[in-house]
């Protein structure tokens, strides 16, 4: 028996569709390729906790072969968001990890993720549970999921949380 | 050796149904006495069946932790739902968390290793840095973003564990199929030379549903007994 179960599979498909659907019907739709359609968080340049690096895609953003749709679709595609989940953003960036990489013989860190043409999509009120040790039932645990989905060929590449 | 899958496994061994909320139960080895800097080892995988009915994990990991154990760093491979991952694929993962009252810093990287590689896993404080940095085999997965020995007090403690997030999930590994931790070594210094674990104690959750068994001074087979 196949113990894989999504509960939520339907739930996630209705998110997808509401927020698409409601950005359609207030007339959002109307933006150019790779431009977001979603309410465009105001992204810093450099987030410490993850390390990451963050650039406008500029003139890159035309080779993006993922729609922001598509992105979300992939992003959202599997697993559980749990309940109270919101889709808050999807972006078309450039992207540095700082902190995933290797280091070569001479010391020089080569990341992994180097100035990748990538949808960050974003979620927050995903559950966000503790491994390793428990959170406790009092504490903050982290809500806010960060989906990194390669614009070329729809991979996702990275799930990052810290907040 | 585990079942012929590449990255997913949809003929696993089905475990229970779910029973309670989420929680945390581990399944290896553990140090609290001696000072430590650097928990390593290699772990093989082997695909873990998850209870159904709720959202679960089953994770194979290293770490090290302050002796309260509100803050920790650890790195490993994980199946699960949560965080919205694909269930049909092992994904390597790192998380750390300063201190009690501190969001953790999860990061989940995909491909995973595949079914029956044996891949090495380290988290070990960087004397330059002065951060804890999370190895999967020679990449580095994150480091963190505040010194530990600003906030935690020697001895830290070394932990090679499984851990689930409910009974019913089976940890890594099958009584024909465990998993090896192998090369199990901490740091005694920082930056130091690894070295066999001084004063490591077996920890098990959830009855006989899981087992560990020792090898010799640097190596543990871990599984879950009663699938």
């Amino acid at each position: 028996m196949n113990v894989e179960r999504r509960p939520h599979g339907r739930r996630r498909a209705a998110l997808v569709i509401l927020v698409l659907g409601t950005l359609a019907v207030g007339g959002l739709w109307a933006g150019t390729a790779g431009e977001s359609r979603l309410p465009v968080y105001p992204a810093p340049t450099f987030l410490a906790d993850p390390g990451w690096r963050i650039e406008p895609p500029g003139e890159q953003a035309a080779l993006a072969k993922l729609s922001e749709a598509d992105a979300i679709a992939a992003a959202t595609a599997s697993g559980d968001l749990g309940d109270g989940t919101k889709l808050l953003s999807a972006q078309l960036v450039i992207l540095t990890d700082e902190h995933y990489g290797s280091f070569d013989a001479a010391g020089v860190f080569h990341p992994t993720i180097d100035h990748r043409l990538v949808w960050l999509v974003r979620t927050t009120g995903t559950p966000v549970p503790c491994l390793g040790l428990p959170c406790g039932p009092d504490e903050p645990l982290a809500s806010e999921l960060n989906v990194v989905v390669d614009a070329l060929t729809g991979d996702v590449l990275q799930v990052a949380s810290w907040r | 050796m585990g079942l012929p899958i590449a990255n997913g496994n949809p003929g696993a061994t089905a475990a229970g149904t779910c029973s309670g909320s989420l929680g945390n139960y581990f399944n290896g080895w553990f140090t609290f006495t001696v000072n430590t800097w650097g928990s390593t080892a290699n772990i093989s995988t082997e695909w873990p069946s998850l209870c159904s009915g709720q959202a679960s994990f089953s994770t194979a990991w290293v770490m090290i932790a302050d002796p309260d154990l509100g803050g920790w760093a650890q790195a490993g491979y994980i199946r699960t739902q949560l965080w919205n991952l694909d269930s049909r694929k092992l994904y390597v993962f790192s998380q750390y968390r300063r201190a009690v009252g501190f969001q953790p810093i999860t990061k989940f990287f995909s491909p995973g290793p595949p079914n029956d590689a044996v891949r090495s896993y380290t988290a070990r404080y960087n004397p330059m840095s002065r951060r804890i940095d999370l190895y999967y085999e020679d990449q580095r997965l994150d480091t963190t973003n505040f010194d530990p020995t600003a906030v935690w007090s020697q001895p830290w403690s070394s932990q090679w564990s499984e851990e689930t997030g409910h009974c019913q999930t089976d940890v890594p590994g099958l009584p024909l199929d465990r998993v090896h931790y192998t090369v199990v070594r901490q740091q005694h210094a920082p930056g130091g030379p690894w070295q066999a674990p001084i004063g490591a104690q077996f920890g098990r959750d959830c009855g006989a549903k899981y087992a560990t068994q020792q090898v010799n001074q640097t190596a543990f087979d871990a599984w879950t007994a009663a699938p």
